[in-house]
């Protein structure tokens, strides 16, 4: 988890198994074309979130200060708001498991209220905004930066 | 509870209807069980408590009724529904924050 970059990047491949497992899980029950659609939606959400992550170089972006570095970083200061973004996606992920496991025990007919899965859904999904909303304001932030003459 | 409290307790709500809908279709179903009491849950007590420990707040009481069960299940499903819509716009309205 050192590098941000590169876990922006593993938390947009780790969707993807997941939504993929589940494409094939709604294959059986509700038809072929629930499965295709989740696994044609599958990859285009991992790749999202990685073209996302790849827009910005890590060098530049150390180069910029935006990265805290080592023990500069004051307590308080980028370092513990970054391990916080980090939280936030452990939490996003999280999220979205859950409404996987929910899903897919919903589409199995299981004892599941329909309320909870719907739920489960919504908070992911705002999780995943969430996170995309905030890598996108970074990153405007990050080039505005870049842009000032010095 | 991920996003705020407000949906916590829309969906604690939508918990509570669910397991009272149980109970009232259960006492339709034994209207003419001889001996047969008829179970509630203690609904200010269930809102006011935790989705896990819903079984304790359920009470005995009398006979069912057609009336008293249709009503009630009558109240309880806008109830729910009442809840469903708000918990969904609760939800639109973060999602057009986050556009």
């Amino acid at each position: 988890m050192a590098d941000p970059i590169s876990s922006l990047s593993a938390a947009g491949a780790m969707m993807r198994p997941d939504a993929a497992a589940f494409g094939s899980a709604a294959a059986g029950p509700l038809g072929a074309d629930a499965g295709r659609i989740a696994q044609d939606l599958a990859p285009s959400l991992g790749q999202r979130m990685i073209d996302g992550a790849q827009l910005a170089d890590p060098a530049q972006v150390a180069a910029a200060g935006f990265l805290p570095s080592g023990p500069a970083a004051a307590p308080g200061g980028p370092g513990n708001s970054f391990q916080s973004i980090l939280d936030a996606i452990d939490q996003a992920d999280q999220a979205q498991s859950k409404s996987d496991v929910l899903s897919r025990a919903f589409s199995q007919g299981q004892d599941v209220p329909i309320h909870q899965v719907m739920a489960a859904s919504e908070e992911a999904s705002l999780a995943l905004e969430t996170l995309t909303a905030l890598r996108n304001k970074s990153l405007d932030a990050l080039n505005e930066l870049m842009r000032i003459q010095v | 509870m991920l996003i705020d409290p407000a949906s916590a307790s829309l969906q604690h709500a939508m918990d509570v209807a669910e397991v009272r809908h149980g109970l009232l279709t259960q006492n339709l179903a034994n209207l003419n069980t001889p001996g047969y009491a008829r179970q509630d849950l203690d609904f200010e007590a269930a809102l006011k408590g935790s989705s896990s420990d819903l079984e304790s707040q359920v009470v005995t009481k009398g006979p069912p009724s057609l009336v008293t069960e249709a009503g009630d299940m009558a109240a309880n499903d806008s109830f729910y529904a009442a809840n469903a819509r708000l918990l969904s716009l609760h939800y639109q309205t973060l999602h057009q924050a986050l556009k």
